[in-house]
């Protein structure tokens, strides 16, 4: 006899995708758009930390070998 | 060894194993967007400086002891670190980060009583490319999830459970930082222009 029914019941259980909708939906489109437009000028604002900031972190490791 | 070529779960793995390549590969990899989500928040550089190495001996002492969760992402787990760490610095120091006024926040407020040195009126005939002017400009609640969200890449879910909030209040917050930093360019795009 031939199935008449899904076994598998489509649902969203990963999380990511989950969230992924919630914020589809609680985001308007020119919230989005505008996001992603000062994207690359909020990606111009990074700094590095100082060269001296990141030999006292990696000593710190080597110390504790 | 490629270290470049790994992935943060790998170099997680060979830094415990006894590899400082990993570790600095790790650093170099996110030592921008950790270091700018830090800044952002403490607008100092020198006590930026002491966060973000405060956040690595964290990590380090996390990872030596086997306590990483392997599950969590390595930059969000980073970040959270570092964030918390700026919380600490300003509960010690008993004062906000910014104005904050939470949701009622409105900003052409802050805009009229902007206290303008020569330093703030270059600033602000940049207008809307100086983004981070703009973004101090915002309530610290809005501010962090900006950060968190954009340089930390920690989820809405991350970062409702780091500010003790609901995903929705988290998701607001993140709308009323853009709408905000949208009002403040449209202003002082008119303003220049008049």
């Amino acid at each position: 006899m031939g199935e008449t029914f899904t076994k598998t019941l489509k649902e969203i259980s990963n999380q990511e995708a989950m969230e992924k909708l919630i914020v589809r939906e609680a985001m308007d489109a020119d919230e989005t758009i505008f996001y992603h437009a000062i994207r690359t000028d909020l990606d111009k604002l990074q700094v590095k930390p100082s060269l001296v900031t990141i030999h006292n972190i990696l000593n710190y490791s080597k110390r504790l070998r | 060894m490629d270290f470049h070529l790994k992935s943060d779960q790998d170099l997680i793995h060979l830094y415990i194993a006894g590899d400082e390549g990993g570790l600095v590969e790790l650093i170099r990899r996110y030592q921008t967007k950790i270091y700018t989500s830090i800044y952002l928040l403490v607008k100092d550089q020198y006590l930026a400086e002491d966060i973000f190495q405060d956040t690595f001996i964290k990590v380090i002492n996390t990872l030596k002891a086997g306590k990483y969760n392997e599950e969590g992402k390595f930059l969000p787990w980073v970040t959270r670190i570092g964030h918390n760490l700026v919380i600490d610095h300003f509960r010690r120091e008993k004062r906000t980060p910014l104005v904050s006024n939470g949701e009622d926040f409105d900003i052409f407020e802050v805009l009229g009583n902007y206290d303008e040195s020569t330093e703030d009126r270059m600033v602000r005939e940049q207008t809307h490319k100086d983004l981070k002017s703009l973004i101090h400009l915002l309530p610290s609640e809005q501010k962090e999830v900006l950060i968190m969200r954009h340089y930390g890449d920690l989820s809405f879910k991350e970062i409702a459970d780091v500010t003790e909030v609901s995903i929705n209040t988290a998701l607001g917050r993140m709308r009323y930082a853009l709408n905000n930093l949208r009002k403040m360019m449209q202003t002082k795009e008119l303003s220049l222009k008049n």
